[in-house]
């Protein structure tokens, strides 16, 4: 099993740039088992669009032609120091106020700080290796109440666990390259998608509208 | 015509504006100000629509012209619509031009790609103020300086760099400089003259009915030369490059209201090399007198090569900070298969994908700057 790293050893990454953190604010955001991520400036909030659902496929059984998931988020911004309010049950996408490229031998699992998922706030997610941009993080609130958040507080942790060789983060075609504000879900982007789609016209026998 | 009703429309116009405004948020709160004392001065006014005469209905419409105007550029000024960080890095800039009086700057977002401009009235028309005082007793502790740029360039920080220039009006304004040094040169002698010809290849009739039309074409033109060398001293030739592309069929040519490209990437070029110019120690000698400011190189060339490792600058002071726009336009000019080569990349990067990662480095990096300066002279009590 790849064990996580300690403090230690993120301050040589940090040090020898494998590990850019911009801007890091404090040194104590470095804690022994990772790095504490603050909240950033920017977000895109979930709200019910005009179509009646996010449509994830390709299949053309309910519209013609792909809906745009942007269409069901709204983007708002703030400044450090200003407060975003996440209802019950809304899901927000934020991202971090840091800017990352992570090293090509280590992978990062984020989790929400335990003070914060106390308040019923969850994220599990992973950063792979080599990538560049600030960290995009899917805030949904289990709470029965509303929670006001600050931006620029610490959040949320990165942790980080050696990979057993180095691998290349560009060596393939990449959906979300040097992002400074939360992007929405590039799913309907997935190659296999389109297979998919054409799997089902010919197993339903149905005409390809789009030859 | 029935002007009283007509002005009653005028005003419920702009009550319907004025209420639409109450949902706006904005993160500094002078504007919050600005926008509440929009409300005191209707308030004050809007008594006076009953008993209105001819000179009164006058006065009437401009202040309720006045205040949509302000709403109209306080609309697109509110944190989600704002360009906050490239008018934070124009807030630095203007600061460093005028100490002794504070100004607001907002911005109007408009559909037409090619819209940026300064517009001056709320700025610099004193006598708006003065009428507004003078029949309501309100004051305004700011004025608003308004810029108009297109909106879906509101986030390219390479179209960003023209608003440099767009300031420069605003300057240009304040201290009349254009306005005076047309004044000086529309009667200089042929010798004189001859220095700078070059740059004003038109006939200029200094007497009879034709001085007053000279003298606005003149203003005009000094008036480009002087924001083309201002926005210069920040962004280096970044804000001429765009224009050159945009008059590539007509470099050459001179209108009423503009030079020719071709002259003022001349001029830019012989500030930015130092090179001799009497237009340039003109306008140079002009700035120092009128604004005890140095025309000067006020930004820092950046030779990193942390975009092409896909990182944001780490921005040390205010000369790095505006030299982030040249950086960046210095590695688009040079070609995308070069920021390919460069950056040592596997993977195929469109053009589009490249313009949108430096746009994304550059939002970073100035806003980065401005988190940790707030954050260090921010301290605990």
């Amino acid at each position: 099993m790849t064990a996580f790293i300690t403090s230690d050893e993120i301050w040589i990454l940090i040090k020898r740039n494998k590990l850019v953190i911009r801007p890091l604010l404090e040194d104590s955001q470095v804690t022994q088992v990772g790095i504490d991520f603050r909240l950033g400036c920017n977000f895109l909030i979930s709200v019910h669009g005009r179509e009646p659902f996010i449509n994830t496929s390709l299949n053309d059984e309910f519209a013609s032609g792909q809906s745009n998931v942007k269409r069901f988020f709204q983007e708002s911004r703030r400044q450090l120091g200003e407060t975003f309010i996440l209802y019950p049950n809304q899901t927000v996408l934020a991202s971090s106020l840091e800017y990352l490229k992570l090293p090509d031998t280590h992978l990062m699992a984020l989790y929400m700080r335990n003070s914060y998922s106390r308040l019923g706030l969850t994220l599990s997610t992973i950063v792979q290796p080599g990538y560049c941009g600030c960290l995009s993080i899917e805030l949904t609130n289990n709470n029965i109440n509303p929670i006001n958040l600050t931006v620029g507080a610490r959040i949320f942790q990165g942790i980080f666990m050696s990979a057993d060789k180095e691998t290349d983060y560009f060596a393939v075609e990449r959906k979300y390259i040097c992002s400074v504000r939360p992007e929405p879900s590039a799913a309907v982007a997935d190659g296999d998608l389109t297979k998919l789609a054409m799997l089902w016209q010919q197993r339903n026998d149905r005409k390809d509208k789009s030859a | 015509m029935k002007y009283k009703e007509l002005a009653q429309l005028h005003l419920a116009q702009c009550e319907t504006f004025l209420n639409k405004s109450k949902n706006n948020s904005y993160s500094d709160n002078h504007k919050q100000v600005y926008q509440d004392t929009l409300f005191k001065l209707f308030n004050a006014i809007k008594p006076n629509s009953e008993n209105l005469d001819g000179r009164a209905i006058k006065n009437f419409q401009r202040q309720l012209s006045f205040i949509t105007r302000s709403l109209e550029f306080l609309l697109d000024s509110t944190l989600n619509s704002i360009p906050f960080e490239v008018v934070s890095c124009l807030d630095i800039v203007m600061k460093e031009w005028i100490k002794n009086e504070e100004f607001i700057i907002v911005t109007s977002l408009d559909n037409d790609m090619d819209e940026y401009c300064f517009d001056p009235t709320l700025a610099t028309d004193d006598s708006i103020y003065q009428l507004i005082l003078a029949e309501t007793g309100v004051e305004f502790p700011r004025r608003l300086v308004q810029i108009s740029m297109p909106l879906v360039l509101a986030r390219d920080y390479f179209s960003s760099v023209t608003l440099y220039h767009e300031l420069g009006h605003f300057i240009d304004e304040y201290y009349l400089i254009s306005s005076d040094l047309s004044e000086a040169i529309i009667d200089y002698s042929a010798f004189q003259k001859q220095e700078i010809e070059l740059y004003f290849p038109y006939t200029v009739k200094q007497d009879g009915p034709g001085r007053k039309d000279s003298l606005q074409k003149l203003k005009n033109h000094l008036g480009e030369y002087f924001c083309d060398l201002f926005a210069a001293q920040y962004v280096g030739n970044t804000s001429v490059y765009y224009l050159a592309y945009q008059e590539i069929s007509s470099s050459k040519v001179t209108d009423y209201t503009h030079p020719s490209s071709e002259n003022r990437n001349h001029l830019v070029e012989d500030f930015l090399e130092g090179k001799p110019n009497p237009l340039l120690k003109l306008i140079k000698k002009f700035i120092k007198e009128y604004t005890k400011n140095d025309l000067a190189k006020r930004f820092e060339k950046i030779s990193g090569d942390d975009f092409y490792k896909f990182i944001p600058l780490d921005v040390q002071n205010e000369q790095q900070l505006h030299g982030v726009f040249p950086y960046a336009w210095d590695i688009w000019l040079k070609g995308t298969a070069n920021f390919l080569n460069v950056a040592d990349l596997k993977m195929p990067l469109l053009p589009e994908s490249i313009y949108k990662l430096l746009n994304n480095l550059m939002e970073k990096s100035i806003g980065n700057y401005f988190i940790q300066k707030d954050w260090q002279k921010t301290e605990i009590k």
